[in-house]
């Protein structure tokens, strides 16, 4: 498996920078998508975003093992940075809507209140909506039965409605292909975010210094 | 009707999967209709936008990499 995939992670380094160019020429209807599809899969048929998904699974992955491996990122490493990312959830998010039952004895969630807070959440920390969702449901989650029907009491209170119809308008096949794409692309959102805050905090400590600077020469003068 | 962008590539057809600008620049990320295994990158050139050509190296390779997953 890793050989197949440093495989297809050189193919797909050099067939991006070496090769042919060309114009966007056309567009396939749904209909001919199909029927390419069906002649090359024989009788297997699958839903136009479930095979595109498919394609983008390899690409996203291809791409991620390429990233991981020029940061030096590890496999654990990478799932302590998701894991982190869930407990920030948590602690920001689900926290705050945990209730205890009247006897004590058990906690609740205020779905409808935690739904709302999804959209903030994905905006102020550089997140997609699936991406969010997935942090969400692993927070929420104490043990992977209730898994699914803890999102779908969440998800009642959004546009979805249920975990069913999240999946289908995402272009997910089923909640493996949903859960496989967000574990490689968060590692990589939190790489991205953090070169992002050195970024700006080197232009922010550039700007300060030149202002500095310039007081000094106003001064000077 | 949903349409599927098709990008051709000497005699092979590839799907547009997604688009990403970064200054100017459109990259696209292509997978062949044919063969989803066969992948690649591919940006809009300076003097003609509807022209996509190579990327220029491992950098730029590593920066279109990292777009991808951008939000």
């Amino acid at each position: 498996m890793k050989d197949d995939m440093r495989d297809a992670s050189q193919r797909l380094r050099n067939n991006s920078i070496s090769g042919e160019s060309a114009r966007r020429n056309k567009t396939l209807s749904e209909r001919q998508i199909r029927r390419k599809e069906a002649r090359r899969l024989e009788n297997e048929k699958e839903e136009k975003r479930g095979q595109r998904l498919k394609y983008l699974l390899v690409a996203v992955t291809t791409a991620a093992s390429i990233i991981l491996g020029t940061t030096g990122v590890s496999a654990i490493n990478n799932e302590m940075v998701v894991n982190g990312m869930i407990d920030d959830f948590q602690e920001e998010v689900v926290s705050d809507n945990t209730f205890r039952t009247n006897n004590h004895q058990n906690f609740w969630y205020d779905y409808q209140n935690i739904a709302i807070s999804l959209n903030d959440y994905a905006k102020e920390n550089g997140l997609s909506e699936c991406q969010t969702m997935y942090l969400c449901e692993h927070a929420l989650a104490w043990n992977k039965d209730v898994e699914e029907d803890q999102m779908n009491e969440l998800l009642k209170f959004t546009d979805y409605k249920n975990l069913d119809n999240f999946l289908q308008e995402n272009g997910f096949k089923n909640k493996a292909d949903f859960e496989n794409q967000m574990k490689a692309e968060l590692p990589i959102v939190d790489h991205i975010n953090e070169e992002q805050t050195k970024l700006d905090e080197m232009q922010n400590n550039r700007e300060n210094s030149l202002e500095q600077e310039s007081g000094k020469s106003r001064g000077g003068m | 009707m949903n349409n599927m962008e098709i990008i051709t590539f000497g005699d092979k057809d590839y799907y547009i999967l997604k688009e990403k600008e970064s200054n100017g620049i459109n990259y696209i990320y292509l997978s062949n209709v044919d063969n989803p295994k066969d992948i690649m990158i591919r940006k809009s050139s300076n003097k003609d936008k509807d022209l996509y050509v190579p990327l220029d190296g491992e950098n730029e390779f590593n920066k279109a990499c990292l777009l991808l997953f951008k939000n």
